[in-house]
């Protein structure tokens, strides 16, 4: 009997799930009245789906909260009007629709440590529950490819703008939510083809280089 | 709840032909509509019964047979031969490029269609040219104020004036003054037998009584210079230049006549030529009149690109009009100052003997002499140097901010003292002194006796090739500019400063070039100084291989033509003439050709320094 390599049986020889492409993800941005989000609030979300490989921009969205707002919030920050967001909906009807597009989709955010608790914050003041969606952070995947590479970084290595350069991907102007959700989006698409080199790689996998 | 509206999308599409054609509100409508993918670079893109329009990146086109068809990049479109025909597609696409593309879906772009024929109509048009470069790999006529490269059937009077041998020399004139032209064709049997211009009517015939009764044949040029109809416009303008003629009959494969072409036709056509401001430059008498036309140098430069012309030629044409300034300027001087008290040779250095001048290249230029000068011939030669020096700065080439120029007394010397100054380079030489002093060994005579630099050059074909520590100081020098790729392969552009988000082109990539084929050259013995001709002239020798030649001519060419790109650019924004370029406001296969020039440069300086310094880079 082979005693070495070890044989625990029927190697499992199938994929651990299906090829990344083949999932359905959205992509998603937030505007913030500031970084903190014990105090600060979401003015506006933009988000897009990605199916089998391709953002279809008929699902693009962008939505603002008409409130309501401390009135010591500093809104101006991002070229956003009191008039755009007195346009906007209501934060709970917003979260719902994101809610029925997320259902079952895995979530594609840049620099998810900070768009992640706010979206957590919204999920359970709206839905009293936790948002347990898998998370793919374009820009950890960033960090993550240079500290391999054991390349020096600098902070503004890591700006969506900064990254997309590197793919090859257009500068966009002026950023507003829906506009940063597809530059992920696209950003997401070439680095999910960049790792996987034309070859088998799972939604799995993928996200764990996140 | 409708979808929104991504500005940059929209404004993408305004740039788009021809989606230029579409109202604001369908513009609005389509890109609503739109799918964006992403393929990478070598992967294939499947065009899956939609209109594929390229963000950014760039593609290649493959026939059936596998035959390169196209390449196209960003705003370009692939996928339509299938949309319109309902064929299956024939033609495969793939990525050379990471490539961010929209597409348009079958129904949408069906309904496009129907509302805007103009958009039916490029694309069919594209489509069908597609086909013709696919049969013909036909090369795309530039359009062009200039058409230097077009062909003369373009310029050329088909509607031939022309006569019998038998008529007489009145019946001819005649038919000239009817027709008012300027020559007439001697035709028999539908072959071309001579020519007759004005001018043969006055010299012949007006100033020697000859009788008009007579027949024409007596007076005409026999089996005159004639064009074949293949030709293009630039040959025109050398055979008439080259054999001093005005009228240039154009022949057929079987030379049988079937056009004309004149100086007038000529020049109507070129009214920015470099060859009509070369003989301007020599009718102009003052530095005040000259300075005018050196003004017009950006817009020349300027027509020749449009044109098409190789940014080798475009260099030959600026070095061929600097000479020209140059020598009119000796001319004025030896006016003013008198003739020259001894026999002088006027060299130039660095980017005017490589023949690879650019727009603002400052001047370096020194003098050589039979002997050593005595007081009175320094003293001389010191106003002289001084009127052609600020004279060609007037002309729009900056005085050397090294110095080095004839101006300074250190570049006026004789040819014996010229040799000992090269020698001591080439016989001690340290890292520093050559990096400064590589400049001298580009020299070429501008004006002047060729008999007092042939002894230089001699010189250094003796002594360069058998002093290897020389060249391996050069090679090691060469290897110390970088070229800018990082490690992503993507470019290395400065961040800070007046150049944030560009490129040296200069520093980064031409003067590598440079700094390679001299090195090469000079181990070589090959003393020409022009780049290119150092390059063609080391093939078959062993120390580079063919294939090395051919990539190092092809990057140069390629450098050369981006920076006059850009120089022209930056000179019409703020009248500089910047070596720099961004490179994200290339194309992408023109991004493309530069990371592998860069790439191939830097293979070149290892290669370079592994062959003459063991390996030892600096």
């Amino acid at each position: 009997m082979k005693c070495w390599p070890f044989n625990f049986g029927n190697k499992n020889t199938t994929p651990r799930t299906k090829h990344w492409i083949e999932y359905t993800y959205i992509a998603l941005d937030l505007e913030l009245t500031g970084l903190d989000p014990k105090r600060d609030e979401i003015l506006s979300f933009g988000w897009v789906t990605i199916e089998q490989g391709k953002i279809h921009l008929q699902t693009i969205k962008h939505e603002f909260v008409n409130g309501p707002y401390d009135p010591s919030s500093n809104i101006s920050i991002h070229g956003i009007t009191h008039a755009d967001l007195s346009k906007g909906r209501s934060l709970d009807s917003i979260m719902n629709e994101l809610k029925r597009d997320l259902w079952n989709k895995p979530l594609i955010l840049h620099h998810a440590a900070l768009d992640f608790k706010f979206l957590m914050k919204a999920w359970l003041h709206c839905f009293n529950g936790q948002l347990t969606n898998p998370v793919f952070d374009t820009l950890t995947f960033e960090q993550k490819r240079f500290l391999r590479r054991h390349i020096e970084s600098r902070h503004d290595d890591f700006q969506l703008t900064s990254c997309r350069q590197r793919y090859g991907l257009p500068n966009y102007t002026g950023h507003n939510a829906h506009t940063d959700a597809l530059a992920t989006a696209e950003l997401f698409l070439s680095q999910a083809h960049a790792a996987s080199q034309g070859k088998f790689l799972s939604q799995k996998d993928l996200f764990e280089l996140s | 709840m409708a979808a929104a509206e991504v500005s940059n999308v929209i404004s993408f599409f305004k740039t788009v032909t021809p989606f230029q054609f579409l109202s604001e509100s369908d513009i609005r409508a389509y890109s609503k509509k739109i799918s964006v993918t992403y393929v990478r670079n070598g992967d294939s893109a499947h065009p899956n019964q939609s209109l594929n329009i390229i963000r950014k990146g760039a593609l290649e086109i493959f026939s059936e047979s596998q035959k390169l068809v196209d390449r196209i990049a960003d705003g370009e479109c692939f996928g339509v031969s299938s949309l319109l025909s309902g064929n299956k597609e024939n033609f495969s696409v793939t990525a050379i490029e990471d490539s961010l593309i929209y597409q348009v879906s079958k129904e949408d772009f069906l309904e496009l269609v129907e509302k805007y024929p103009q958009v039916k109509n490029f694309f069919e048009q594209t489509r069908s040219n597609r086909l013709q470069k696919l049969m013909l790999s036909h090369k795309k006529n530039p359009s062009a104020d200039v058409h230097w490269n077009a062909s003369i059937q373009e310029l050329m009077s088909r509607n031939l004036i022309c006569i019998s041998p038998d008529s007489t020399i009145q019946e001819a004139a005649k038919k000239m003054a009817d027709n008012r032209v300027g020559s007439i064709l001697i035709i028999e049997n539908n072959e071309l037998k001579g020519i007759v211009t004005d001018r043969d009517l006055r010299t012949r015939v007006v100033s020697q009584t000859v009788d008009i009764q007579k027949p024409i044949e007596l007076i005409a040029t026999k089996s005159p210079i004639t064009l074949d109809e293949q030709a293009l416009v630039m040959h025109a303008h050398l055979t008439m230049t080259h054999y001093n003629v005005h009228h240039l009959p154009i022949v057929n494969q079987q030379e049988k006549p079937v056009g004309m072409v004149t100086a007038t036709n000529l020049l109507n056509s070129h009214q920015n030529s470099p060859l009509l401001l070369v003989s301007e430059i020599y009718r102009q008498q003052t530095i005040a009149d000259l300075s005018v036309l050196g003004r017009k140098l950006p817009s020349i430069t300027r027509n020749l690109m449009r044109s098409g012309m190789s940014s080798f030629d475009i260099g030959e044409v600026l070095s061929v009009l600097s000479d020209s300034f140059t020598k009119k300027l000796i001319e004025l001087a030896e006016l003013k100052l008198g003739p020259a008290p001894t026999n002088f040779a006027w060299v130039c250095f660095g980017s005017q003997a490589r023949k690879d001048q650019s727009l603002g290249s400052d001047q370096d230029n020194g003098l050589v002499f039979e002997h050593e000068l005595n007081e009175l011939e320094n003293k001389y030669f010191e106003q002289f140097s001084n009127f052609i020096c600020n004279g060609l700065a007037e002309c729009g080439f900056p005085l050397c901010p090294g110095s080095i120029m004839a101006t300074n007394q250190e570049y006026r010397m004789s040819v014996k003292t010229w040799q000992k100054k090269f020698e001591s380079w080439i016989q001690s030489p340290t890292p520093k002194s050559l990096l400064n002093a590589c400049i001298f060994f580009d020299i070429r005579m501008v004006h002047g006796d060729q008999l007092l630099v042939k002894p230089i050059k001699d010189r250094l074909k003796q002594w360069c090739p058998s002093n290897q520590i020389f060249i391996a100081t050069l090679s090691r020098n060469a290897a110390q500019n970088k070229t800018p790729l990082g490690f992503f392969k993507t470019f290395v552009v400065d961040r800070h400063g007046d150049h944030k988000h560009q490129l040296d082109l200069k520093h980064a990539g031409i003067a590598i070039i440079h700094d390679i084929a001299r090195t090469y050259a000079l181990s070589e013995g090959i003393t020409i100084s022009s780049s290119k001709q150092r390059l063609l002239q080391l093939e078959g020798r062993g120390s580079l291989s063919n294939l090395d030649i051919e990539n190092l001519v092809y990057g140069l060419e390629f450098l050369l033509e981006l920076r006059f790109e850009a120089q022209l650019s930056s000179q019409e924004n703020d009248k500089t003439f910047s070596n720099y370029l961004n490179p994200s406001e290339l194309n992408g296969l023109r991004r493309q050709q530069l990371k592998s020039v860069f790439a191939m440069i830097h293979a070149a300086q290892q290669g370079l320094v592994y062959k003459f310094s063991r390996g030892v880079m600096v």
